[in-house]
C-alpha cells in the first residue's frame, strides 16, 4: 500500500473511527434524541441535511420522514415521523456482526468501520428497524481521481464526527422547528433529560428489547412499527 | 382504523438467489457426510459402497457453500477479518470457524476412508458429524436470531435447517448413484437393495420435515397479528405457489406416494425421480423462508417486492443465475474430478507422509470391500 493511499485513507473520518481513541468515546456522557412530534411539520429538511453532511448515495436514506394518513374524511390527519437509527442500548446489529465492524462507544453512539466491514449484510438483516443499507457511494473527502468506494453497511452514526467536535447533528441543527433536539442523557440539565422527565415519550417497537436512544413526543404508536395498511 | 402510507423510504430485500443457495448447498453437504458416516461409525457394513461418493460430494458441495457466500459479500478480500476479530455473539462468525473444521476434518476421514484405515475412520467420523450438523444448525440460527424478522424468528429454525439438511443430502446422493449406475452401467454395481433401503430412511426424514412444517404454521397462525400475517404469505401471498405447490406437493407429497408404493419405490427410477423432486422441494424451501423472511416489511406497509432494483441485492437476476449456475458446473466437474484423481492423491499424500503405499488398499479404492 502506497504512502499517498495510506494517508488519503488517514484522512477519511470513517476509517478514523477505527483508531482505538475514537471506538470509546466519552465514557460519561449517553447521547439521546428527542424527537417532539407536536412541532414537526414534516418538511423533510432533516433528510436533505443529512445526505448532504454524510454523502449518502442515492436510493439510500440515513435519516428520512414517515408519513402516513390515518381516518377516512372527515377525521383524518396525516402523521410524521421522523426516523433514524435508533442507537439502542443493546444494539442486534453489534451481536450480528462477525468481524466486529459495527461497534458501540460507551458515549452510546453505534458505528461502523468501512476499513473492515466486509459487507455480509448480517447487521441490515439484524436490525429491527430498517436503519442500516448498503452504502456502495464513494469515501468521504474522496480523491477524485482515485475513487474508492466503501461497498460496506452504513447507518446514521449520530453525526459522531460532529458531536466530537462540539456541533449537533445535522439534522438537529437544520430543523426548522426545533422538533428534533439532541443532547446528553446523563446531565440532569440537558434539554433532552428535561423532556424525557417531563413527557410521556415512546419508542419504537419497545417490546423488543433494543433499549433505544430515540424518544417520540406524541406519537401514534401504531403507526411506528411496521404499517398495517387498509385500503379504504 | 384506516391507515394508509403517504411517504416512506422503500427498504428492499438484501439476500438474494446466492445466500438462498448457501442453505442449500451447506445442507445437502451436512446430509451426505452423515450418511457416509453410516458405514464407518454406525456399523452398518452395507452403505460402505456409497460412503465414497458420500463424502468427496460433501466435500465438493462445502466448497460449493463457500462461494456463494463469498460471491455475495461486497467486500470478499476482507474475509481474514473473520479470523482476526472473531465475535462470540454473531452467528456468521460461528459459521466461519465450523465450516472450516469442517472441512478440514472431512478431508481427514476422506483420506482414512480412502487409505481404507477403518479405525481412524470411525474416530474422524465420531468427530466430525457433530460438526458437521452444527454447520447446519448454525446456518439455521444465522436467519432464526434476527427478532426484527418475524418469519425467521422462530426457535424450530435450526431443527427445521437441520432436518431439511438430512432430507436433502439423501435425495441427492440418491439422485448420484441413481444417475452412476444408470448412465456408467461398465463401473462398480451398488446394490439396489442400498438404494432401496436409503429411500427408506428418505421417507422418515420427509415425514419428520413434515411433521415440523406443521407445527411452525400451526403456531404462527395461533399468534399475534404480525406473525398470522407473515405465515400468510405462505399459505395465499406471492409465495403461495411456492410454498403450497412446489414445496409441500412437488418436494414433499409426490415424492412420499412415489416411495411407498411398492411398485415405483422398488424401480430406480422411481427412487430417482422421487429423490431429485426432494431435492427441488428444498430448494424452495429455503427460498421461501429466506426470501419470504425478508418481504415482511420492518416498517412500511404491504409487502416487499422481490425484484432487485429497490434495495441492495448487489446483484441483477441475471448475474446472480450466472454466477449460481457457474458455481453448479464447478460443482459437478470437481466431483466428476475428485471421484477420478482422489485415489491417486490419496497415494500421493501417503508418499509425502511416508507411509508404505503398496501394502494398503489405496491402489483400488473403489472395490466392494467386503
Amino acid at each position: 500500500m502506497g504512502k499517498k493511499k495510506l494517508d488519503r485513507i488517514n484522512e477519511n473520518w470513517g476509517p478514523k473511527y477505527s483508531r482505538p481513541e475514537f471506538r470509546h468515546g466519552e465514557p460519561d456522557k449517553k447521547y439521546a434524541m428527542v424527537i417532539d412530534l407536536r412541532k414537526c411539520v414534516g418538511c423533510h429538511a432533516c433528510s436533505i441535511a443529512c445526505k448532504q453532511e454524510n454523502e449518502v448515495p442515492l436510493k439510500h436514506y440515513r435519516s428520512w420522514v414517515k408519513k402516513i394518513e390515518k381516518g377516512t374524511y372527515p377525521n383524518v390527519k396525516t402523521f410524521n415521523l421522523p426516523r433514524l437509527c435508533n442507537q439502542c442500548d443493546r444494539p442486534p446489529c453489534v451481536l450480528a456482526c462477525p468481524v466486529r465492524a459495527s461497534f458501540k462507544r460507551e458515549d452510546g453512539i453505534t458505528l461502523v468501520d468501512f476499513n473492515r466491514c466486509m459487507g455480509c449484510k448480517a447487521c441490515i438483516a439484524a436490525c429491527p428497524y430498517n436503519a442500516r443499507f448498503m452504502n456502495e457511494g464513494p469515501y468521504t473527502n474522496h480523491d477524485p481521481e482515485h475513487t474508492e468506494y466503501k461497498d460496506t453497511a452504513d447507518k446514521c452514526s449520530f453525526c459522531a464526527h460532529r458531536v466530537d467536535n462540539g456541533a449537533l447533528p445535522a439534522c438537529v441543527l437544520s430543523c426548522m422547528t426545533k422538533a428534533r433536539v439532541f443532547g446528553d442523557m446523563n446531565d440532569p440539565n440537558s434539554e433532552v433529560s428535561k423532556l424525557i422527565h417531563l413527557y410521556p415519550t415512546q419508542l419504537i417497537k419497545a417490546g423488543l428489547g433494543t433499549e433505544p436512544k430515540v424518544f417520540y413526543i406524541d406519537a401514534d404508536t401504531s403507526i411506528m412499527g411496521r404499517v398495517q395498511e387498509e385500503k379504504r | 382504523m384506516v391507515f394508509q402510507e403517504v411517504y416512506n423510504v422503500q427498504h428492499g430485500l438484501i439476500w438474494g438467489l446466492l445466500i438462498t443457495s448457501f442453505p442449500f448447498f451447506t445442507g445437502l453437504s451436512a446430509g451426505s457426510f452423515t450418511l457416509s458416516t453410516l458405514a464407518y461409525v454406525f456399523d452398518k457394513k452395507e452403505y460402505k459402497v456409497i460412503s465414497k461418493n458420500a463424502v468427496l460430494m460433501a466435500i465438493v458441495l462445502l466448497l460449493m457453500a463457500n462461494m456463494t457466500l463469498l460471491a455475495d459479500t461486497t467486500q470478499p478480500t476482507r474475509i481474514y477479518n473473520t479470523f482476526l476479530y472473531p465475535n462470540i455473539a454473531s452467528m456468521f462468525s460461528w459459521a466461519t470457524f465450523i465450516i472450516s473444521a469442517y472441512l478440514l476434518c472431512s478431508l481427514i476421514y476422506a483420506y482414512y476412508i480412502f487409505t481404507g484405515n477403518d479405525k481412524f475412520a470411525k474416530i474422524m467420523g465420531i468427530i466430525c458429524i457433530p460438526v458437521a450438523l452444527g454447520v447446519h444448525a448454525d446456518t439455521g440460527f444465522v436467519f432464526g436470531l434476527n427478532k426484527g424478522m418475524v418469519l425467521w424468528h422462530t426457535a424450530l429454525m435450526p431443527v427445521l435447517f437441520l432436518v431439511s439438511a438430512l432430507t436433502s443430502g439423501i435425495a441427492l446422493l440418491i439422485v448420484v448413484v441413481v444417475i452412476k449406475e444408470k448412465f456408467f452401467p461398465d463401473e462398480k454395481k451398488v446394490d439396489p437393495e442400498i438404494i432401496y433401503s436409503i429411500g427408506n430412511l428418505l421417507i422418515f426424514f420427509l415425514v419428520l420435515e413434515f411433521f415440523l412444517d406443521i407445527v411452525d404454521i400451526t403456531t404462527m397462525l395461533y399468534s399475534a397479528a404480525e406473525e398470522y400475517e407473515a405465515i400468510m404469505l405462505w399459505l395465499s401471498g406471492p409465495l403461495s405457489f411456492s410454498f403450497i405447490w412446489i414445496q409441500i406437493v412437488i418436494g414433499g407429497i409426490i415424492p412420499l406416494l412415489i416411495l411407498s408404493h411398492p411398485k415405483t419405490g422398488r424401480t430406480y427410477f422411481g427412487q430417482g425421480l422421487a429423490a431429485a423432486l426432494v431435492v427441488i422441494g428444498t430448494f424452495a424451501m429455503r427460498f421461501n423462508v429466506i426470501v419470504g423472511g425478508q418481504m415482511i416489511p420492518k416498517s412500511e406497509a404491504g409487502l416487499v417486492p422481490y425484484t432487485h432494483e429497490i434495495g441492495y441485492i448487489g446483484y441483477t437476476l441475471i448475474e446472480e443465475i450466472m454466477l449460481l449456475s457457474g458455481i453448479i458446473l464447478f460443482g459437478i466437474v470437481a466431483y466428476i474430478l475428485a471421484l477420478k484423481y482422489t485415489p491417486k492423491i490419496v497415494t500421493l499424500v501417503d508418499g509425502i507422509i511416508g507411509k508404505n503405499a503398496n501394502d494398503s488398499s489405496t491402489e483400488v479404492p473403489f472395490e466392494l470391500e467386503e
